[in-house]
């Protein structure tokens, strides 16, 4: 999602952003606990014995005391209200949007792009034809709840992108 | 979906006749979002067992079981047996005789301290309870209390995650993830195992971390405010527009399915965005209080609109079991200002003061609604503390022996299990390790704890290790 949105932090290396030592007075009784909200790869991400990270805590990470073989994959609700309505996915939903529509000066253009960045293949007719009826609907729902015309496009956009995000396709290697 | 499907044969499926066929029936069954998929899934029935398709489906459990879910409450810090469940009158005729384990960790002489508080009998049974606690000594006939409890690690990171995990040195599932993968759940429009806690205990999320058993068992935290359920609130702007999105999901879903083949495990995770389509409406609805009347919040001993109290955490516990949750945890301090008293026990006053109606009132609440029968309630906590003192008004760690206690879910009431000896520094009766809780609090569930396993790093792993023995006798 970060590469979609351009949001990837690429720079490498460097020191973890850790509070300052002479601060520290962390105990049993107030433990270091800091989650490290970041955009660059994930070797980058802090990881600590005490405590999954909660993104990785949500979606099966390696257990954090022992070495792991095998990584488990499940599939839970709490995981798909994540891709439904965390503040990230709508930041990242709307990255994308932006630079489809940036990139393409047309519906059709985007669409293609989207596929493309997304899923690395071009979408195909019924899929193209499907996807321009929602933006129709998505146009008009977003209408209906008087969405300001410039506001428009790049809303329609952003749902969709949503929509795209929750697919298979996008979110499993098979 | 999980390659865990593979592992769980040690739980038998809800019935042997319930096969991927009626799974994937039921997992379809009012379906919005899958029409036409159906009869591609159905046409491979290969007569898996459920939990293949649907690991939180709800599960035969091993035998009959007396309680089928479980309000787990717990006091962080290490709560004096002395001075709340376990009444030692010779402790306090022997006050300030130099006879009994004290210092910060009990390994050391220091002179006895008395209970700083007068024990009275509660209920008809009569058992004593201190002055700490008189709500909850009103439902002493309800309630079994265990006074030869005993840990193996005597500093609250690793009792705590003994108690939670029954391991004391790695992170291992948590008890409530164990429940729910033995189980499943009742309603899987919520999670299974729900953790009400608005500060962490000592060993952090991994007290209710479902470690290596599948994410479908974690324990969801949940923080009173807008949001108690991470990610339940819709974001997608206008009502509908949700749906639609959803909607072209499903349909490049299920294009995709055509295109692939037969993929079963497309229905769990088409069911899943169902289902995390539902929990935002049925989740907030758990937790909006506005239909619960004044006197039943009065019961729970705060006021409406009291988020942050104790007393909300109990009624939205009561009302999560009653819509299925298999399994919920109330943590009532972190890892700091709790009940780890090594200077002062007066500290236990407000610490008392701020669970003691709450807790009364839920197990009244359950009673009446007529959930106490296949309800378990616990309390616990990760130690007790030293007979002798560490400074003039305090007490040390001590994981020699403790008190916790169990009420409803097939337990008698108004009985005392177990004994500490005469100062409360040893076990004198019927040892109960923290294993053998586990191992009883399962077979209430109607899970064995030697067959409840999961094989994982190369080998089988339990709650119990290699450990822990039902305690029959407190079973009714």
């Amino acid at each position: 999602m970060l590469t979609l949105s351009g949001g990837l932090d690429e720079s490498m290396g460097g020191a973890h952003p850790f509070p300052d030592q002479t601060t520290w007075e962390f105990s049993e009784h107030d433990p270091f606990k800091a989650v490290y909200d970041t955009r660059r790869r994930s070797v980058y991400m802090m990881t600590q014995r005490f405590q999954k990270h909660p993104f990785l805590a949500l979606f099966d990470g390696a257990d954090t005391n022992a070495s792991t073989a095998e990584r488990l994959t499940s599939t839970t609700a709490l995981q798909a209200l994540f891709l439904m309505n965390d503040p990230f996915v709508h930041q990242q939903a709307q990255g994308f949007a932006g630079r489809l529509l940036s990139e393409r000066a047309d519906d059709a253009g985007r669409l293609n792009r989207a596929y493309e960045l997304a899923l690395g293949r071009p979408s195909r007719a019924d899929e193209a034809a499907e996807a321009m009826a929602f933006l129709q609907r998505a146009r008009a729902s977003l209408q209906g709840a008087g969405i300001s015309p410039d506001q428009l496009t790049a809303q329609t956009w952003q749902s969709f992108v949503r929509a795209l995000f929750l697919t298979h396709e996008f979110i499993y290697v098979e | 979906m999980s390659n865990d499907g593979k592992r769980t044969a040690h739980v038998s499926p809800a019935s042997a006749g319930f096969t991927r066929r009626a799974v994937i029936r039921s997992l379809a069954g009012g379906s919005l979002l899958m029409p036409g998929i159906l009869s591609q899934l159905l046409a491979d029935d290969s007569g898996q067992p459920s939990a293949e398709l649907d690991p939180l489906a709800p599960r035969r459990p091993h035998f009959e079981p007396k309680a089928k879910r479980v309000i787990f409450l717990f006091s962080t810090g290490g709560v004096s047996h002395v001075d709340t469940f376990d009444y030692k009158p010779k402790l306090v005729a022997a006050d300030g005789s130099t006879k009994g384990a004290g210092g910060p960790i009990s390994l050391v002489q220091e002179p006895l301290l008395k209970p700083r508080w007068e024990f009275k009998p509660g209920g008809e049974c009569g058992v004593m309870v201190s002055d700490l606690f008189p709500h909850i000594r009103e439902r002493m006939d309800d309630i079994c209390l265990i006074h030869s409890l005993t840990t193996d690690h005597l500093d609250h990171f690793e009792a705590t995650l003994g108690i939670h995990t029954g391991s004391f040195s790695f992170a291992r599932p948590s008890l409530g993830s164990w429940t729910s993968y033995g189980l499943g759940t009742l309603n899987q429009n919520l999670p299974s195992f729900v953790v009400i806690a608005p500060v962490l205990p000592y060993a952090g999320t991994q007290v209710f971390s479902n470690d290596f058993l599948p994410a479908y068992h974690q324990g969801t935290r949940v923080l009173p405010g807008k949001e108690p359920i991470p990610n339940v609130r819709r974001q997608s702007g206008p009502g509908d527009l949700q749906s639609l999105e959803l909607g072209l999901a499903g349909a490049f879903n299920r294009n995709y399915l055509r295109r692939i083949g037969d993929n079963s495990e497309l229905a769990a995770r088409i069911k899943t965005f169902e289902t995390a389509f539902k929990m935002q409406s049925e989740a907030p609805e758990v937790f909006d209080l506005s239909k619960e009347t004044d006197e039943t919040l009065k019961l729970y001993g705060f006021e409406r609109g009291q988020a942050d109290s104790f007393g909300w955490q109990c009624l939205v516990a009561r009302r999560l079991v009653e819509h299925g949750v298999r399994f919920v945890e109330i943590i009532d301090s972190g890892s700091s200002n709790n009940w780890d008293a090594h200077e002062d026990l007066t500290t236990y006053e407000p610490l008392a003061k701020k669970i003691d109606q709450p807790v009364a009132g839920l197990l009244q609440d359950l009673k009446r609604l007529g959930m106490l029968d296949d309800t378990l309630v616990v309390w616990t906590t990760e130690f007790g503390r030293t007979p002798g003192r560490q400074t003039a008004n305090g007490r040390g760690h001590h994981p020699a022996v403790f008190t916790s206690w169990l009420a409803g879910g097939g337990v008698k009431g108004g009985m005392v299990y177990g004994k500490s000896d005469e100062i409360g520094a040893t076990v004198a009766q019927d040892k109960v390790h923290v294993h053998d809780f586990h191992a009883t609090i399962l077979h209430l569930l109607g899970l064995d704890h030697e067959r409840l396993t999961y094989r994982h790093a190369g080998r089988d792993f339990r709650l119990t290790d290699v450990e822990g023995n039902v305690i029959q006798e407190i079973i009714a």
